[in-house]
């Protein structure tokens, strides 16, 4: 909207302030149940139980939840295993992803509507959890990296996003290409994958955020603790404090802060996958892309 | 001669053979023939007795879901096994899943037909008693043995165990007299007492009323709480009888056991003995009972309007906000842990108290805790059939009842975690008063091995139970427990009965249908969305869904738990 | 290049998918696939003979109506509002909060709900202040399904937004020049460019939605409900769930998914014909 210039009217002025106004109370809405889970995560827990104000419960604030969690050993290997997972596996989903969104766009492919359907039933039909393990363990990859990120290289919601995508790119692009002699493989890296920009930094972010999430494949996939991604650790303390807790073990200091490592978790969990999302926004800048394809 | 170990036999034909013995006249060589074979028999016999350390070493991989908290990883890394290992010659790999993790891994490891030589069950499949289908339907599908006569020939403490306690025996053996696990005991009755009704001993003090015991004495009590003040801040916000929503410590559906009634989602389902018939206590009269008193009770506030919806946080914060009067819960994780919550907040005479089992009749109040009763509980190790060494296998298992493995499970190692004092095993400071800042349960679960595969001790579980709590006068758990065990009266609560996994097929479908149907009307009974009126159409309802056939599986159940002998 | 893509689903989607097979038998790990005894349609008619079975479909078909009439649009909606905020800083900063309660565990969300649902939690205080009656929240059967929606709604809208804020960016900004050049306003351009402009995602997107019409995640659904309000709230997966306390049953569960499936399957067939018939865009 930035290159002409015009008047607004009243009623558009009306519109913005009204979808300001809005916005702003979707954020405030939103932004109270994380505030209570960050404060949730210091505060004394009978403080927060009396209710009151959030800010109250702040008097006495005390870390040692995350002191707790981070001294755990296992959180180390469960970065280095996530950050790992998630750099290799992400790679290896976009490129999969890339190669069967833009085959199976060509409209020239035989058998394109039997492929798809047969895709599609993969996504509601499944073997179940034993099968997939019994495969895994089958053919050797179980308890490695591998059988991490090759289970689920694709997920199928992507892929259609992406075929789509890719299907809606004007032909004239694709056959001026291939008249300068362009094969597959450069076509797809050089035109359609830039013109999808701003798709193709969200599906990344989607796989990405995916196997950041993820902790059932290593559960049942994964023997070897050292081995297991963060979500995963992040799971084994929650459930032995919750454990703690629940087998009517008279604790100490340590009952406090059982409740603030439930939400210490969630803060450990969440807050580095908050920081990717900037990131990515910057290619929602709208139309900057098309404009330079159109030379 | 077969009691010799093959050393021993080939020491002795090599005496026998000697020249020198051939010098010898026939009686000489008798009495010295007996001589030596008495000394070789007591030598192997002190150890055949003791057992430990096994001549061959052994070992054995054992499955068992991670009982402790952060602390320890696994059984492996507790001291007491380590000692174990060195004391029996057995050494164990342990595999030890969290609790939450261990569901999927155990479908897994089936699946995958990797048996450990020694297993226990997932969390969730709730112990071996309730599984359903029972052990029987592992020995049936081929994952674990019978271990009667390994126990018989190689087991000697169980096996006097099991002859001396003939309530332990019916319980852990299934209908055809078969055992197929090895169960952690408690044999003395306290050690089975965990939870019970409890009450603000300093609002009764303050409004100068004793702890009720029949229904009527609970609502005077209950209405003095909602209508006198005691948490005097003017505001009539008590909720003298707190309870949360199903499933969860301090759920619901223990007040009908002052009529005699029983309703659960977990245990047993509503299910009851009288006298030897099995009832299903939400269609009887008696809880017809109970559920016109709860509703009175309800519509005059002297219920959490939210009870149905509480979640066991938001319970325990009304507790620490002062606002509730009296609820049902654990001496540990409800008493001390509300007494230490309050610690240095107001009001400073907080005090929870266990009260008596409350009773219609004024006699012992009726308990329907399925734990109270089992002698056997539900928690053990079976062998696999992937076992190469099923007698290291139950030699191990059978330790943990010895003398000397009852004492370092249920204590630790001698002058470390424990000491003797006056004959009564008293745990040092490295447990109650842990240098490195663990907590007493804690610790225990670092050094020592208090709570699987053996009897627990009561001096344990007192000494566990009076850990004095910073700030907290006297031991109120402790206390409590003695007066819950002093006053429950267990004999309609129904027995670890098994079904047949066909059984267990055939009932599930109708009495999933019946629990979803009465779940509902109880809490709209109380509630009062549907009027006590209509009970009878309930009861006529349940029974259309099938109830008498589920019934009639359940007492097949019973009458053949009772057969066993 | 469509080689390895193949070669993945054929190993690891087809490759396991024998495993539904113990839908119909008594399925036992150990035994295995083959062993375990076969007994035809006896979970599927055990489900189907169910005295709640008709209410069970309804409540999970109901509230995946719900959420498409009202959680599907409101991410679409977001993305539009968003589109003509002209502040960057100010767009960012909603795009960032809105996203985040997405990765908040849903057994946290689930507490908050029942927190502010209580008798004197926030929102009666709500109603207090506008002078309304105090409700009884999740103890109502007619409050569930709404709580529920709304709820997933709050969550969720942030971050379904991203898909349709990055449809945005491909609609070609020539064609707002020339619309405003001739004279259109905002919501001219909103119907005839914008919409039209990322029409082909918000139709993948609800075909796909469509496929999920029989499954209602159960996790959510345990936290939050009781057995008052059953009547409305007890769905497919959590009276499988109960059942499962009773008899653990990999085989009817199996079944009863396998059932699930199916219908999913074929609404999704059906409803990418409709889409293909009304819109140039479907799944094939």
């Amino acid at each position: 909207m930035d290159s002409v210039i015009y008047r607004k009217s009243t009623g558009e002025h009306l519109f913005d302030g009204f979808n300001i106004a809005l916005l702003l109370l979707l954020s405030a809405v939103t932004l109270y149940p994380l505030l209570y889970v960050l404060f949730a995560s210091v505060s004394n827990p009978v403080a927060m139980a009396r209710g009151g104000p959030l800010f109250w419960s702040l008097k006495g604030m005390n870390f040692a939840a995350y002191q707790a969690v981070f001294s755990n050993a296992m959180i180390a290997y469960g970065y280095r295993n996530t950050l790992l997972y998630m750099t290799l596996g992400t790679t290896l989903n976009v490129l999969m992803t890339a190669f069967g969104g833009y085959a199976l766009s060509r409209k020239g492919l035989p058998g394109q509507k039997i492929l798809m359907l047969a895709i599609v039933f993969t996504m509601q039909f499944t073997g179940g959890m034993i099968p997939s393990f019994l495969l895994v363990y089958n053919i050797g990859i179980y308890d490695t990296i591998w059988a991490v990120i090759l289970p689920n290289a694709i997920a199928t919601m992507n892929l259609i996003i992406m075929r789509t995508s890719f299907a809606s790119v004007p032909v004239e692009l694709e056959e001026s290409a291939r008249l300068d002699g362009a094969g597959d493989f450069t076509i797809l890296f050089r035109i359609f994958m830039p013109i999808s920009r701003a798709l193709v930094a969200v599906i990344i972010m989607f796989y990405a955020v995916g196997h950041w999430n993820d902790f059932m494949t290593g559960l049942i996939y994964l023997r070897n603790r050292l081995l297991y991604p963060l979500q995963l650790v992040l799971r084994e303390i929650l459930i032995q404090e919750n454990l703690q807790e629940s087998m009517g073990g008279i604790t100490q200091d340590r009952e406090i802060i059982s409740a603030n490592i439930k939400y210490a978790t969630i803060v450990v969990a969440t807050l580095p996958i908050l920081c990717v999302y900037p990131f990515v926004q910057k290619y929602f800048v709208k139309g900057v892309m098309i404009g330079s394809i159109k030379q | 001669m077969k009691k010799l170990k093959s050393p021993g036999r080939i020491m002795f034909t090599t005496i026998m053979r000697r020249e020198s013995m051939k010098k010898l006249k026939s009686p000489g060589r008798i009495m010295f023939t007996a001589a030596l074979l008495l000394i070789v028999v007591l030598a192997t016999s002190v150890g055949a007795e003791r057992g430990y350390p096994l001549k061959e070493p052994a070992e054995l991989k054992i499955w068992y879901t991670n009982p402790s908290g952060a602390v320890t990883k696994s059984l492996g890394d507790r001291l007491v096994f380590q000692e174990m290992e060195r004391l029996t010659g057995i050494k164990i790999k342990w595999t030890c899943p969290s609790s939450g993790l261990d569901n999927e891994q155990f479908s897994l490891m089936l699946a995958a037909r990797d048996l450990p030589d020694l297993m226990g069950l997932p969390s969730a499949m709730g112990g071996w008693f309730q599984v359903p289908g029972g052990p029987q339907k592992f020995y049936r599908d081929g994952v674990i043995i019978k271990l009667n006569d390994l126990i018989d020939k190689y087991a000697p403490n169980l096996k006097y165990l099991l002859k001396r306690e003939p309530e332990l025996r019916k319980q852990l053996m299934s209908d055809d007299g078969s055992i197929y696990f090895v169960p952690q005991m408690r044999l003395e009755p306290e050690i089975r007492i965990f939870s019970g009704f409890m009450i603000r001993q300093d609002w009764l003090d303050k409004l100068n009323l004793k702890a009720p015991v029949t229904p009527d004495e609970w609502y005077n009590v209950l209405k003095a709480f909602k209508t006198r003040d005691p948490n005097g801040n003017g505001k009539a916000d008590e909720v003298p009888f707190g309870m949360s929503k199903l499933a969860t410590p301090f759920e619901c559906t223990k007040l009908p056991w002052m009529f005699g009634a029983n309703f659960g989602q977990w245990q047993n389902f509503g299910l009851q003995q009288v006298g030897r018939k099995v009832v299903f206590s939400p269609i009887t009269t008696e809880l017809k009972e109970a559920l016109t008193w709860m509703h009175k009770l309800y519509a005059e506030g002297l219920l959490d309007p939210d009870f149905p919806i509480m979640e066991r946080s938001q319970f325990e914060a009304k507790v620490l906000a002062n606002v509730i009067g009296s609820c049902y819960g654990n001496a540990g994780s409800g008493i001390t842990k509300f007494m230490q919550g309050m610690v240095g907040q107001e009001p400073k005479s907080f005090r929870m108290t266990g009260i008596p089992f409350p009773s219609k009749a004024r006699k012992k109040g009726y308990n329907f805790e399925p734990g109270v009763i089992q002698l056997a509980t539900a928690n053990g190790l079976a062998i696999t059939t992937a076992c190469k060494n099923p007698v290291a296998a139950i030699k191990f298992l059978d330790y943990g009842f010895s003398k000397e493995g009852h004492m370092l499970f249920n204590f630790g190692v001698a002058g470390k975690t424990y000491n003797m004092a006056d004959g009564y095993p008293k745990f040092t400071d490295l447990i109650m008063a842990n240098p490195d800042g663990l907590s007493a349960s804690q610790a225990m679960s670092k050094y020592i091995n208090e709570n699987w595969l053996i009897a627990q001790d009561v001096r344990y579980f007192e000494q566990y139970q009076k850990i004095p709590v910073k700030g907290v006068e006297g031991i109120p758990a402790w206390d409590a427990i003695q007066v819950w065990t002093k006053s429950l009266d267990s004999s309609r609560t129904l027995p670890p009965i098994t079904l047949t996994p066909e059984e267990s097929q055939q009932t599930a479908a109708k009495f999933n249908e019946i629990n979803t149907y009465v779940q509902e009307m109880y809490f709209k009974f109380i509630l009062g969305t549907v009027k006590l009126e209509e009970f009878n159409n309930y009861v006529a309802q349940v029974k259309r869904m099938g109830l008498d056939d589920v019934v009639k599986v359940y007492q097949a159940a019973l009458d053949r738990f009772n057969a066993r002998r | 290049m469509l080689l390895p893509v193949l070669l993945y689903y054929v190993i690891f989607h087809y490759g396991p998918m024998y495993g539904a097979i113990i839908a119909f038998k008594d399925f036992s790990p150990f035994l295995g696939f083959l062993k375990s005894p076969w007994v035809g349609l006896k979970h599927f008619e055990a489900f189907f003979h169910s005295i709640y079975f008709w209410r069970l479909i309804r409540n999970t078909i109901s509230i995946n109506l719900l959420d498409i009439l009202f959680h599907f649009p409101a991410p679409i909606i977001l993305a539009l509002l968003l589109n003509e905020v002209s502040n960057r800083f100010f767009k960012r900063a909603v795009q960032t909060i809105t996203y985040m309660p997405h990765f908040i565990s849903v057994v946290v969300v689930a507490g908050l709900i029942i927190n502010f649902c209580q008798s004197n939690g926030l929102f009666n205080a709500l109603l207090g202040l506008a002078g309304l009656k105090k409700q009884t929240f999740l103890t109502n059967p007619w409050f569930f399904q709404p709580i529920y929606v709304a709820s997933s709604i709050w969550q969720h809208i942030g971050w379904g937004s991203i898909i349709y804020l990055a449809a945005l960016t491909s609609v070609d900004l020539q064609l707002y020049e020339q619309a405003t050049v001739d004279g259109a306003g905002r919501f001219k351009q909103l119907r005839h460019i914008t919409l039209p402009g990322i029409a082909p995602t918000i139709i993948i997107m609800l075909i796909l939605r469509c496929g999920k019409m029989m499954t209602v995640g159960f996790e959510k659904v345990l936290l939050l409900y009781n057995p008052m309000v059953y009547e409305r709230a007890d769905v497919i997966s959590t009276f499988v769930y109960r059942q499962g306390l009773l008899n653990q049953d990999y085989s009817f569960a199996s079944a009863v998914g396998l059932f699930n499936s199916a219908l999913n399957f074929l609404l999704i067939v059906m409803v990418n014909q409709i889409s293909r018939k009304v819109s140039d865009t479907s799944l094939w």
